[in-house]
């Protein structure tokens, strides 16, 4: 992806962030998948790699953010490259 | 974003990462590009456990969070596709059938071998399902897997409108084991979309100049083909 102004390149119609609220010990993951892979998952694992549950709307983690009072864990970006899409 | 992030206007990067409280305006953190102002994830985990000391839970332990839909099915599955991950779309033929789908479908979503492991996705639309390659489309919830590029997707499997919780809880489960996530190169992704000519508009415009002409003079590699 590439750095330029206004860089909300992101999903249409709204602006959409990835965040998620800290719910209990935050415990490290995995490491991620090494060589040439790109994503959460472990590629030719049948293992089932511990996830993030984020929401995907700002509005919606905001909101639940408050109704919880649990802090926040704020990430956006655009689920593009070049325009190309399924690439962070 | 900006002016929760403290950035001038014009200027945000299209990757940040910060740490707010949960008034969402107070930040706990700089706002950086990513967490690597941590150093590693066992510091960021032990960074995260001291802030969490400060915030009480304002909810029960039995209090079940909303389902993490994102707006559409399309950028669901866009978003599934980056992550690497399966989708699960409730589809309701009207607005009704769509609570009820919820009701079974919330506690599921927070099941421990099953969070954080799928995008959620819901509509009444039927158009929206057009994205994605089934036999089946009556209402129900179905568990997708997205191509590599996140603009179509597979369903594997279905739970019809009126399965109960441990049939709907055991679709999901199977589709996520039957699940294989794809190994992608940056290069040659970014290079096959511009072949097979797949591309993602944004709705808000890029506005860099050069960005733009960057973009369009390798895009003319692949045209002039």
């Amino acid at each position: 992806m590439q750095n330029i102004p206004k860089r909300f390149r992101l999903f249409p119609l709204i602006l959409i962030v990835n965040f998620f609220l800290i719910t209990q010990s935050a415990h490290a993951q995995l490491a991620p998948p090494s060589g040439s892979t790109y994503g959460g998952s472990v590629p030719s694992s049948r293992k089932v790699v511990s996830g993030i549950a984020w929401y995907g709307v700002l509005a919606d983690g905001l909101a639940e953010a408050k109704r919880t009072g649990k802090p926040i864990l704020l990430i956006t970006a655009a689920a593009q490259c070049n325009n190309v899409p399924g690439m962070w | 974003m900006e002016k929760l992030l403290g950035v001038r206007e014009g200027t945000l990067p299209n990757t940040v990462f910060c740490l707010l409280a949960p008034d969402g305006k107070t930040r706990l953190t700089r706002p950086t590009r990513g967490p690597s102002a941590f150093r590693t994830p066992e510091n960021l985990a032990l960074q995260m456990n001291k802030m969490l000391q400060q915030y009480r839970a304002t909810v029960p332990d039995s209090f079940v969070s909303p389902i993490p839909y994102v707006d559409r099915v399309d950028l669901a599955l866009n978003v599934a596709a980056s992550d690497n991950r399966p989708l699960i779309v409730a589809f309701g033929s009207d607005e009704k059938e769509l609570v009820a789908i919820n009701r079974k479908l919330q506690p599921l979503v927070w099941d421990p071998n099953v969070i954080g492991q799928f995008m959620y996705a819901s509509t009444t639309d039927i158009a929206e399902l057009k994205v994605l390659i089934g036999k089946d489309k009556s209402p129900g919830i179905f568990v997708v897997e997205p191509d590599e590029f996140g603009v179509s997707g597979n369903i594997t499997q279905h739970a019809s409108l009126n399965a109960e919780s441990d049939e709907i809880l055991t679709a999901i489960k199977s589709g996520l084991k039957a699940f294989t996530p794809f190994t992608k190169d940056h290069r040659r992704h970014i290079s096959n979309g511009y072949t097979f000519g797949i591309e993602w508009e944004t709705v808000i415009p890029e506005s860099d100049p050069m960005s733009v002409q960057a973009k369009q003079r390798y895009k003319a590699r692949f045209e002039n083909r």
